[in-house]
């Protein structure tokens, strides 16, 4: 996949896996995993950027003992959602038309 | 490495960024390999599944702002001693004037970028809007009698606009590919002020 738009998908991605309930690192690497593989090092910069951003706030919990920061979504991050899931139902529909087209002509 | 050294190892690797960003990273570190020992993973391996200090410096750095990459190259990583603050003083005109310098440069170049985009946008709608204006000028002239000439205007005008729209898609193409020309220009200045401070990555093999 085209990195440019990789990079994009990714922010979804991470937007979407805190979606359901608040969530944390590691928890979010495991969860899209299924559809895209990132490092710790890669995901770190991404919520800080999207923190930047007003998508997600940030809290500290205490788990076992220790510290755990937990990402929560904003309204702002979901209307990144919603957005995107708009904008691909449009993409969609040429998708339909390109695969459609590309059977005609066999 | 234990868990300690590797902190530290990264945290050298950010010296001079500011200290709430340092920390921040640290912390997030750590969990991240508390996380994987209480799945069942011996320290080690959690160190080494998260990843290795340089890669994860790097990707800090490249996502910092030049201002900070600069103010942290400036910083010194050690205490001075009174000789070298003297010596510092005394020099302090002449590394501003390459400091403000080297930052004027970075600005032009963005700026000529930026310039070359606006010209192409406007002199695109120069032509769209200028034969938008010829077309209904032309018809105010004909209803008052212009006659040929009117019809004149009005075809060139009508081609002008042609030639305008069919040039919007190599525009929008062209001010995309200068829009990421600036964004590589950046990648590569931090690169630059990176520096061996992290040392390179491979990137290709994931997302950066």
């Amino acid at each position: 996949m085209d990195t440019q738009m990789k990079r994009g998908l990714l922010d979804i991605l991470v937007l979407a896996a805190i979606k359901g309930e608040d969530s944390y690192g590691y928890k979010i690497i495991k969860d899209i995993k299924p559809y895209m593989t990132i490092s710790e090092s890669t995901l770190y910069p991404i919520l800080r950027r999207l923190e930047e951003a007003g998508c997600l706030t940030v809290r500290s919990a205490e788990h076992n003992g220790r510290l755990r920061k937990y990402y929560h979504l904003t309204d702002a991050g979901k209307k990144k959602l919603q957005d995107f899931a708009e904008e691909w139902k449009e993409i969609m529909e040429i998708y339909e038309y390109v695969v459609r087209e590309g059977k005609d002509n066999e | 490495m234990n868990k300690k050294e590797y902190l530290d190892s990264i945290r050298s690797k950010l010296a001079g960024l500011p200290e709430k960003d340092i920390n921040s990273a640290i912390e997030y570190y750590e969990e991240a390999i508390e996380d994987r020992i209480e799945d069942g993973l011996t320290e080690e391996q959690a160190i080494n599944a998260v990843g290795t200090p340089e890669e994860i410096a790097e990707k800090i750095l490249m996502d910092s702002s030049i201002p900070k990459l600069i103010t942290a190259k400036a910083k010194p990583q050690r205490t001075l001693k009174g000789w070298e603050i003297a010596l510092i003083i005394i020099g302090s005109p002449l590394w501003i004037i390459i400091g403000a310098w080297l930052l004027m440069m970075f600005l032009w170049v963005i700026l000529v970028i930026f310039f070359v985009m606006l010209t192409i946008i406007c002199f695109v709608l120069g032509i769209i809007l200028g034969s938008l204006t010829g077309i209904v000028a032309g018809i105010a002239q004909l209803f008052s009698g212009g006659g040929a000439q009117a019809l004149a205007v009005i075809g060139i005008c009508i081609m002008m606009l042609g030639i305008g729209v069919l040039l919007v898609v190599p525009v929008k193409a062209a001010v995309t590919g200068l829009w990421e020309l600036i964004a590589k220009f950046i990648r590569w200045v931090k690169r630059k002020l990176i520096g061996n401070k992290a040392k390179k990555t491979e990137i290709n093999t994931e997302v950066n």
